[in-house]
């Protein structure tokens, strides 16, 4: 029994985030009572699944001291290129196999992507912040390229992608939700999982102690370009076509935000599954409540980059605290 | 009669309830160095930290000059006098000599207010705190671009600059040389001719004997011993320090090494690195290599294990040639390398000791499809291999490994190779920064492991601990090795001389 609740108190220190968001609610809700309605509810949830998938594949590069910023564009390529998939004239169209190739042309183009970024930053050493950067530029343009800046529409069954549900459960929140249960037991429980934390740890110290370090990285940025290219499913799905201006590019500071308020740290090695769940139901709750208040939208922005600011701020003490011990 | 520049009396400190002073008194005489000894823990840093204003005593008093002294602060305790000299130095590498000597207080030009750097005096004043340590540089070299006994040379050149009654030395000698180690004692030798006051902090109990008039030893914050350091022997001292009988510091073999070759190299050069090497490693032997820093001995090791490249030669594994080393293939191969850079090469700092532990031999504790682990075998594995290393830790995965002591760490990052499966293993300063008692620990684990068949390379600035420990020993010099002893034929004049490489023996 002590043992439980030492370990409920851990978990309150560990994620203070679960603090605010509450706090944040219990604010809002006498003014805006409807916050809590099933109608915004199910908005919320949406948006927590969005938001996790892009915040799950951002951790796994921040573990390994790393980041990713070419997120929104892998996402756009993605898009795009699965919308033509549809509109293909291969006789296909209309079919669930039309479906399934896209969303296969989708993935691949994340874990390409992906490859392409752990590859320079693992072999090339080149550091991660240029090369994905530069991605971002290059792999957007490419994208507007593709489609002459336009829009491509998208089939009636591929849309079922985002507004199927099973059990009365939207179908993207069962996506979400298994991949975010694999991606705890893969941190937590697997040989890849431990190395990608001791690469973030210590690189030359997982070199000396012989870590299969390329590998690792590489596996990173595809776990992280794989997530990018499932969001872009649903992202696509959800605007009924595929955009080469798919996101704003907003959706990188909110979900690199959300993994380092859930206590991932950007210096590396540290981040749960569990903590950047609350991260990110945190953002979420943020833009909603402040949103259902009626602010506009440069103040949604302020607010968030504020907040964001503050947690890179205690990821930075706490590292220097603990690295002075 | 010398008179006591600085005396210590009744001094008491608890941390927490937990006493780590308890009525420490005694004296430093002028021009008299005084040796202060004690396991990690023992009160020690403590005791500086009193010293240094960085720390209130509980209860007692502190006198310099026979004048009551009770700094609040470091500066006040500077300024009275005291200087330290640290274990890690306080330099920055990348401003000159002159400019790290004067960081705080650089002479001004008129007018003052402007504070426009006094270049020339700046550099007339450096020139002349460099020859009172016998630091033959130009005050305006990089200190990055100084051998790590030079840094330690500035280092009290900076702890002389403001005339000190009492230098306070912090394990000067931890990354220094012998030859390194010798200057520095000829510079601390001069303190004492000028009536200063010097006490000695250091595990090296050798130098501690060879250096100090006198000795105080610690023990769980009590003084167990004091006096005249002709009236001790090492055993003494240790037996002092551990509070128990340490019938000597290093275990006897038991099993003579085997004629099986395990790492065998042939004419292994690389230009300016090292040049036509050629050993045999056989199996459960302990071979050390001596020689000085730079001498090449941790570039051979780092070679080996396939870190380095190398131009020319041939180095085969268990008797097979092995070519494009790296780290992984050498792990494969049953290779452990333990660096002489904890920190940064052996472990992963901030992370608990299962993580460390597990790092090397992680991929036998996973699934052969997906790697999922076993985490209770895992678990139990490590704490085997813990007490069997007997770590001290308050929790396993919780603590971070950069919490324990320099032995501790120690121990994880062997624990992590044995834990690997290694049956070869490169230790590089395995007990740098470790303390007696786990000093002792270390060595038996590894004779111990010597005498079930694992062979191991020692390289060590420790002579005495190669004597004490390895079959035989190689002398390194200038990439190249000059001596080749066998343990019946030790005998460390030789093996000093060949590191200097005045003699080429046979």
């Amino acid at each position: 029994m002590r043992g439980n609740i030492g370990h409920i108190q851990l978990f309150l220190r560990d994620y203070p985030v679960l603090w605010l968001s509450l706090g944040l609610v219990l604010l809002v809700v006498p003014i805006r009572p409807e916050i809590l309605s099933p109608l915004n509810l199910e908005t919320l949830v949406l948006a927590v699944a969005l938001l996790l998938v892009l915040s799950l594949g951002q951790s796994f590069v921040l573990i390994t001291a790393g980041i990713d910023l070419s997120l929104p564009a892998v996402m756009s390529l993605a898009s795009v290129v699965g919308a033509s998939c549809l509109a293909g004239d291969s006789g296909l169209t209309g079919t669930p196999v039309s479906v399934f190739t896209a969303i296969l042309a989708m993935l691949l183009i994340g874990l390409a992507i992906g490859f392409l970024h752990g590859f320079s930053v693992a072999y090339l050493r080149m550091p991660a912040f240029l090369v994905t950067l530069a991605s971002l530029l290059w792999v957007g343009g490419v994208a507007v390229w593709y489609t002459e800046s336009k829009r491509i529409p998208v089939t009636e069954e591929f849309i079922q992608v985002w507004y199927g549900r099973l059990l009365g459960i939207p179908l993207p929140v069962w996506t979400v939700a298994i991949l975010a249960v694999l991606a705890h037991l893969l941190l937590s429980n697997t040989v890849m999982g431990k190395r990608l934390y001791a690469v973030g740890h210590g690189l030359q110290t997982s070199l000396v102690s012989g870590v299969p370090i390329g590998r690792t990285i590489v596996f990173a940025y595809m776990a992280s370009g794989l997530c990018a290219s499932i969001a872009a499913v649903f992202y696509t799905a959800r605007l009924h076509t595929g955009s080469p201006e798919l996101v704003e590019n907003e959706v990188l500071l909110d979900c690199i935000g959300a993994a380092v308020i859930g206590g991932t740290s950007l210096f590396g090695g540290k981040g749960k599954v569990i903590g950047i769940v609350m991260g990110v139901v945190f953002i979420a709750l943020v833009g909603n409540c402040l949103n259902m208040l009626g602010l506009r939208y440069w103040h949604v922005i302020m607010v968030k980059g504020g907040v964001i600011l503050l947690a890179a701020v205690l990821d930075t003490f706490q590292t220097r605290w603990s690295g002075a011990e | 009669m010398t008179q006591p520049v600085l005396e210590f009396g009744h001094i008491d400190k608890s941390f927490f309830g937990a006493k780590v002073l308890k009525n420490i008194s005694f004296v430093v005489p002028s021009g008299t160095i005084v040796g202060l000894v004690g396991e990690n823990g023992a009160g020690k840093s403590t005791l500086m930290n009193i010293l240094s204003g960085i720390l209130p005593a509980d209860a007692g008093w502190m006198k310099l000059n026979g004048i009551s002294f009770a700094p609040h602060r470091p500066s006040e305790s500077a300024l009275a006098g005291i200087a330290h000299v640290h274990q890690e130095l306080n330099l920055f590498p990348n401003l000159s000599a002159a400019e790290n000597l004067f960081i705080a207080d650089f002479p001004k030009q008129r007018p003052e207010s402007l504070s426009l750097i006094d270049r020339g005096s700046l550099q007339s004043r450096a020139t002349e705190l460099l020859k009172q340590v016998n630091l033959d540089v130009d005050p305006g070299t990089l200190v990055e671009k100084l051998s790590p006994g030079q840094k330690q040379l500035l280092e009290i050149a900076k702890a002389l600059k403001g005339d000190p009654l009492v230098v306070a030395f912090d394990e000067p000698t931890t990354s220094l040389t012998q030859p390194e180690a010798d200057q520095l004692f000829i510079i601390i030798r001069q303190l004492k001719e000028q009536g200063i006051g010097v006490i000695y902090i250091s595990h090296n109990l050798g130098d501690v004997m060879r250096l100090c008039d006198q000795v105080v030893v610690l023990r769980d914050g009590e003084i167990q011993g004091a006096g005249d350091s002709e009236n001790f022997t090492i055993p003494d001292l240790i037996q002092l320090m551990v509070g128990r009988e340490l019938e000597t510091l290093f275990p006897e073999r038991r099993n003579a090494p085997q004629d099986e070759a395990v790492i065998q190299m042939h004419s292994l050069s690389q230009p300016g690195v090292v040049h036509d090497v050629t050993f045999t490693l056989r199996r459960g032997e302990i071979l050390g290599i001596s020689g000085l820093m730079g001498s090449g001995r941790t570039e051979l090791a780092r070679i080996l294990f396939g870190l380095d490249s190398y131009n020319q030669g041939q180095i085969l594994v268990e008797g097979e040639v092995v070519s494009a080393l790296a780290p992984r293939k050498c792990v494969d191969l049953g290779m452990a390398f333990l660096t002489e850079d904890r920190k940064l090469e052996g472990l992963l700092p901030s992370a608990g000791i299962v993580e460390n532990m597990t790092l090397v031999g992680l991929e036998r504790f996973g699934s052969r499809f997906l790697g999922v682990l076993k985490r209770a075998t895992l678990k139990d594995k490590v704490e085997e291999v813990v007490r069997e290393l007997s770590v001290d830790y308050r929790n396993i995965e919780l603590q971070s490994v950069q919490t324990l002591s320099g032995g501790n760490q120690q121990k994880v990052v062997l624990g992590k190779w044995l834990l690997g499966g290694s049956r070869i293993l490169l230790l590089d300063e395995p007990t740098r920064g470790v303390d007696v008692g786990a000093r002792y620990e270390i060595y038996e684990k590894l004779v111990e492991l010597a005498d079930e068949g694992v062979s191991m390379i020692v390289i060590s600035s420790d002579l005495e601990e190669l004597v004490g420990l390895c079959d035989r020993i190689l002398v390194m010099s200038r990439g190249e090795i000059r001596a080749s002893v066998d343990r019946q034929d030790f005998d460390r004049k030789e093996m000093l001389q060949a590191a200097f490489g005045e003699e080429r023996l046979t």
